[in-house]
């Protein structure tokens, strides 16, 4: 019984003491609940402390509390909220210094510091006057103590009279400031986080460079704007989703997927490759890749940043093009320092002057000069360093074997980025077989003047005996002709009266054959000169000329023709001899050619075009027929087999050759039956 | 009728054309005395009175020459040269009467002194023509 009642008597003991803790407990953990949940929903650090601060106040059945809060660039605590201070007593206990007062200590000690009555402790005993001041009799301060024991700040509780802690209280103010940590950690951390994210995002936004995610199928899971460039898009949307081989040029597609299985794989990969846009253009680019796990999945994806080196490509195509040229030109292309030391040798050079580049280079350039032309090379290297250039420069050079080289060099100076002359690139050419060809062509160009000399000169002879052969003709072979009319006409008038009808028609035929042999020598040898003599073509008055002809011709004039010009005659540029020729021929044919008992009538007029002018000479005379035209301007053609329209067959072949040689042409227009029109076109004149 | 009183000189190789000339004067009721050289040399020492031609009497100095270009041994423009440079026969005309109607012959005739350029054959209106030149054969 005893036993039982202790028991009880102990219960309901206890169960007095619990009906005092008990509701304080609750009330504690009741609003350590609604402090969590408010601090879950703020992120703003002066409400969360003030926060803290209250709720630790009160359950401390007191009104003054300060959170104070380390300023690591200050290096001192400040007011991080305060509860029942006047701003001038807050101002007062700001700026405490770690291991000064309570809070300070708490904070230097990183352990709570209890100051139950503040006239008797010694250790505060510096402050005591401004606790006085401020009005408060005891300070309990509990150090924030971040999760890795790093002091943040102090919660300190202020009493109006001293006061010890229940072990309630320690444990609720712990809890405060275990609150308060983790929710400047929390604050941290996110701030530092943020920072970080807007660091890469300002790199991943701003990078010169491509930056891109591929998932492991080649899927494009996020680009850059730089890479949202390269590919030509304007928005990422074009390009996301879609797969990377699309935009990989068909020659490297291959090699690519095969590195981007790599990289999923977990390797970390570079590659150059050429890619093509939405429009297709063609970029070479280089990337980096690195495999990168998926934050969920944890699965290898390709995290790549790619650079374009387009114009480092093409500067190393232009590079390797040019030495390529170089390499392959069959001029020898040797550089040499300004001491005329070789520093390049290529293929031509080789072939050239029979060293290979392992003999040469390092070597002076003046082994390949002959010892009598040594004082060359330091007259190139002077004009050099003035940066003068030397052009074409005909020399002779040694070759390895001892045998000299007909050579023509150019040399110029070869400059650094700053224009200083460092050396200079020489070009020789081998002009052995140039020159040989060069004198043999002077050889064949004095052959060749000598036989134009000779061949001129038996041309001038030709042309000499020419002359002296019409010359003979027209004295020579006149006179036997005239001789044989002279005496047949005199045996005519003086014997005619002795022979018959039939002897004087003999000597009639004698008399009329010679005659024609007379107008032919006379034709031929007019044609033969107006087919050699010189000519000025100058303006000529056709409405002058025309009618001076038909003076000098009796036939011409009525009553035996008539000849009318229809318009004023244009001038034309010709040599008035040869004009004059053509223009007789033409109207003594004109009025010749007529039926017989028809009184002949021509029609003159001019035609303008294209700055010549065509001068017609219609007849009404017997025409000629088409198929004959062709053949009428041909020596010795005559195309009227009747007898009474004799005539030597020149006469026209005079027309054409005149007008020929004053850059005319002649012809005909006829149906053969009503008459002929004969044109002659000449320049105009002006 | 018409007469040629003075003499003439008739400087020609070829019988025939000396044959036309003396019937083209014929023709033309001309009738002067003649002589006739056949090549320039003989019409050049003619005209000096050199050798057999001394004898003016003989050989009077004509009033005009009929001058062929075309002759053997002396050219009729070497007579026409030599002419030039004798100024005590200035009084005598020299008439060319060629064969050759070419011009370059024609100015070279002006050129040396000939008064006429005849082109052959001498027909009688030709000689009447001209006749007129020569006051001293003026017709009767």
């Amino acid at each position: 019984v005893s036993f039982a009642l202790q028991e009880r008597i102990q219960q309901i003991e206890l169960g007095g003491q619990l009906q005092k803790v008990l509701p304080q407990q609750v009330s504690g953990l009741t609003r350590l609940h609604n402090l969590s949940t408010k601090l879950a929903s703020t992120y703003r650090l002066d409400e969360a402390m003030q926060a803290i601060l209250e709720s630790i106040v009160e359950l401390h059945g007191t009104h003054r509390g300060l959170l104070s809060l380390f300023d690591p660039a200050e290096g001192v605590l400040y007011s991080g909220a305060a509860v029942g201070f006047k701003p001038e007593e807050l101002s007062q206990l700001a700026g405490v210094p770690p291991g000064a007062a309570a809070c300070g200590s708490a904070f230097r000690d990183r352990c709570r510091v209890i100051v139950d009555d503040t006239e008797s402790d010694p250790l505060f005993a510096a402050y005591r006057e401004q606790a006085r001041r401020v009005g408060f009799r005891a300070v309990h301060s509990t150090p924030l103590l971040s999760r890795d024991g790093t002091a943040l700040g102090v919660l300190s509780v202020h009493f109006d009279s001293p006061a010890r802690p229940t072990e309630l209280q320690i444990q609720l103010a712990d809890m405060h400031a275990r609150q308060a940590a983790d929710f400047l950690e929390r604050l941290r951390a996110e701030e530092a986080l943020k920072e970080s994210r807007d660091r890469l995002t300002a790199i991943f936004e701003s990078s010169p460079e491509s930056i891109q995610v591929i998932a492991p199928d080649g899927t494009l899971l996020d680009l850059n704007p730089t890479g949202c460039r390269m590919l030509q898009a304007s928005h990422l949307a074009e390009l996301l989703g879609k797969s990377v081989y699309e935009f990989i040029a068909p020659q490297d597609r291959d090699r690519f997927r095969a590195m981007h299985q790599r990289v999923c794989a977990g390797v970390t990969e570079n590659m150059d490759f050429q890619i093509v846009g939405l429009h297709g253009a063609r970029l070479d680019v280089q990337t980096h890749a690195v495999p990168f796990s998926h934050p969920r999945t944890g699965k290898l994806q390709q995290l790549a940043i790619t650079r374009d080196i387009t114009s480092q490509t093409l500067s190393q195509q232009a590079q390797r093009y040019l030495a390529a040229v170089v390499e392959s030109s069959d001029d020898a292309i040797v550089t040499k320092d300004l001491n005329g030391i070789i520093t390049s040798w290529n293929n031509g050079a080789e072939r050239l002057f029979g060293y290979s580049p392992a003999e040469v280079i390092g070597k002076p350039v003046a082994i390949l000069i002959p010892q009598e032309r040594e004082n060359e090379e330091p007259e190139i290297l002077a004009k050099l360093r003035r940066g003068q250039r030397i052009d074409h420069y005909e020399t002779v050079r040694r070759r390895k074997d001892g045998k000299l080289l007909d050579i023509s060099l150019t040399v110029s100076a070869v400059r650094d980025s700053h224009g200083r002359i460092i050396g200079a690139s020489k070009i020789a050419r081998d002009i052995t077989e140039l020159r040989r060809t060069r004198e043999a062509l002077t050889l064949s160009r004095l052959e060749l003047e000598k036989r134009v000399q000779e061949r001129t000169a038996s041309l001038q002879e030709a042309i000499a005996q020419m002359e002296e052969f019409s010359y003979s003709v027209s004295h020579d072979l006149r006179a036997p002709v005239r001789a044989m009319k002279g005496y047949a006409l005199a045996a005519l008038e003086d014997y005619g009266h002795c022979l018959d009808a039939r002897g004087r028609n003999y000597l009639e035929r004698v008399v009329r054959s010679s005659s024609r042999m007379e107008r032919l020598i006379h034709d031929v040898l007019t044609y033969s000169r107006l087919a050699r003599c010189d000519i000025q073509l100058q303006r000529i008055s056709l409405q002058k000329l025309i009618p001076d002809i038909i003076q000098q011709y009796p036939e011409m004039q009525p009553p035996q023709a008539e000849i009318r010009i229809r318009n004023q005659l244009e001038a034309v540029l010709a040599h008035e001899p040869l004009l004059s020729q053509a223009i007789s021929n033409l109207l003594s044919n004109g009025v010749k050619f007529v039926a017989l008992g028809v009184m002949p009538i021509l029609e003159i007029w001019t035609e303008t075009r294209n700055g010549r002018v065509r001068l017609w000479i219609e007849d009404n005379g017997i025409g000629i027929k088409p198929e004959h035209q062709r053949r009428l301007f041909g020596m010795f053609e005559r195309v009227h087999q009747n007898k009474q329209y004799e005539g030597t067959g020149i006469g026209l072949a005079i027309v054409r050759k005149a007008v020929d040689r004053m850059g005319g042409t002649a012809g005909v227009e006829s149906d053969g039956i009503t008459g002929s029109s004969f044109w002659i076109e000449l320049a105009a004149a002006e | 009728m018409n007469s040629w009183n003075s003499h003439i000189l008739l400087v020609e190789d070829d019988e025939n054309d000396v044959f036309l000339m003396e019937r083209a004067m014929a023709k033309a009721k001309l009738a002067p005395p003649m002589h006739v050289a056949t090549n320039g040399q003989e019409a050049i020492d003619y005209m000096a009175g050199k050798g057999q031609y001394a004898d003016r009497s003989k050989y009077p100095l004509p009033e005009c020459v009929f001058l062929d270009l075309k002759l053997p041994f002396v050219h009729g423009f070497e007579v026409l040269e030599w002419k030039q440079e004798q100024p005590s026969l200035s009084h005598i005309s020299v008439l060319v009467l060629t064969s050759s109607p070419e011009d370059r012959d024609r100015q070279r005739a002006r050129q040396l002194g000939a008064k006429e350029y005849l082109v052959k054959p001498p027909t009688p209106e030709m000689l009447l023509q001209i006749m007129h030149l020569f006051p001293k054969c003026a017709p009767d």
